[in-house]
């Protein structure tokens, strides 16, 4: 299928255990974009969005979380671009139960360059402090989020 | 002065832009320079970056730009995300004015660094970027009647 986002090495923010629940949002997306594309329909293409937003919420807890644990300086800015992001895409979904709209290909398209702005410059931002911190480029192998979502 | 808003698919303008933007961002100092052109406009301004890490703020300048011809290259996405962008400002209380500002300085900044800048790019600068400012205006706008 088409216009779907290929992981290229551009994404990384090199550090393993971001990355790996970067791919899993990149996946969700593309499932979502595979799923309009088919015409598969409103529920079928709610229920991939809604997947998409609780694994978007775990994974904005988690960098938060780091943020706060490495005293992140640029930490509210990017809260509030995780939480803009949310209650966007909330009122979005609103506006498609309520007022019966279809799943837009203008909602598919922001999600997509969304996630690829976001992580090449906001993510990337964080990471670099992150390392500078202290944290690990690669995660061991009984690393949880290799159990999770997967 | 207040500028017309350039049509995001005026190809000729937007080729003078991409060839504008090469040019002056060809200069190292192009960055460093458009701060400190921002932060010279007024106190406020540079109250709200004195204690920031400059090496973030030249990535954030840089992904803004890059960003901007993204939305005048029709790039799908690109103007909703700008108007993200304008409803993520409007939760640090930041006004259209300030919008404003940021152009003059950028276009000041172009003006000492493009070799080749004139009255015409000045235009086509403008025109391109009161454009991208014309879609985080209208988030800004939402972003801060949400929270009124």
């Amino acid at each position: 299928m088409t216009h779907t986002i290929t992981w290229t090495d551009d994404l990384s923010v090199g550090i393993e255990e971001i990355d790996e629940q970067h791919k899993v949002l990149v996946r969700l997306l593309n499932e979502l974009n595979d799923a309009i594309h088919e015409h598969h329909g409103n529920e079928a293409c709610l229920a991939i969005l809604d997947r998409l937003v609780d694994y978007t919420r775990i994974h904005f807890a988690v960098e938060e979380s780091l943020m706060r644990i490495f005293e992140y300086p640029d930490y509210e800015n990017h809260k509030a671009e995780h939480e803009e992001l949310v209650e966007e895409v909330l009122e979005l979904r609103r506006e498609i139960v309520d007022k019966e709209r279809k799943i837009s290909f203008k909602l598919l398209h922001f999600l997509k360059m969304w996630l690829t702005q976001h992580i090449m410059s906001s993510d990337q931002e964080y990471s670099q402090h992150f390392l500078n911190q202290g944290m690990k480029a690669r995660a061991g192998k009984t690393a949880w989020f290799k159990r999770l979502w997967h | 002065m207040v500028q017309a808003a350039l049509a995001l698919n005026d190809a000729e303008r937007v080729e003078r832009f991409h060839a504008s933007l090469e040019r002056a961002g060809a200069d190292p100092a192009f960055l460093d320079r458009f701060y400190s052109a921002f932060q010279a406009v007024s106190p406020e301004i540079e109250a709200m970056f004195r204690d920031t890490d400059m090496s973030r703020l030249k990535r954030k300048l840089e992904a803004s730009l890059h960003l901007v011809t993204l939305a005048i290259d029709e790039e799908p996405g690109a103007r909703d995300y700008l108007e993200y962008l304008g409803r993520v400002h409007a939760r640090f209380a930041l006004q259209p004015e300030h919008f404003r500002l940021w152009i003059d300085a950028l276009v000041a900044t172009v003006a000492d660094t493009d070799p080749a800048f004139d009255a015409g790019l000045e235009q086509d600068w403008r025109g391109v970027l009161s454009a991208a400012i014309q879609r985080m205006d209208k988030g800004l706008d939402r972003g801060l009647r949400r929270r009124a």
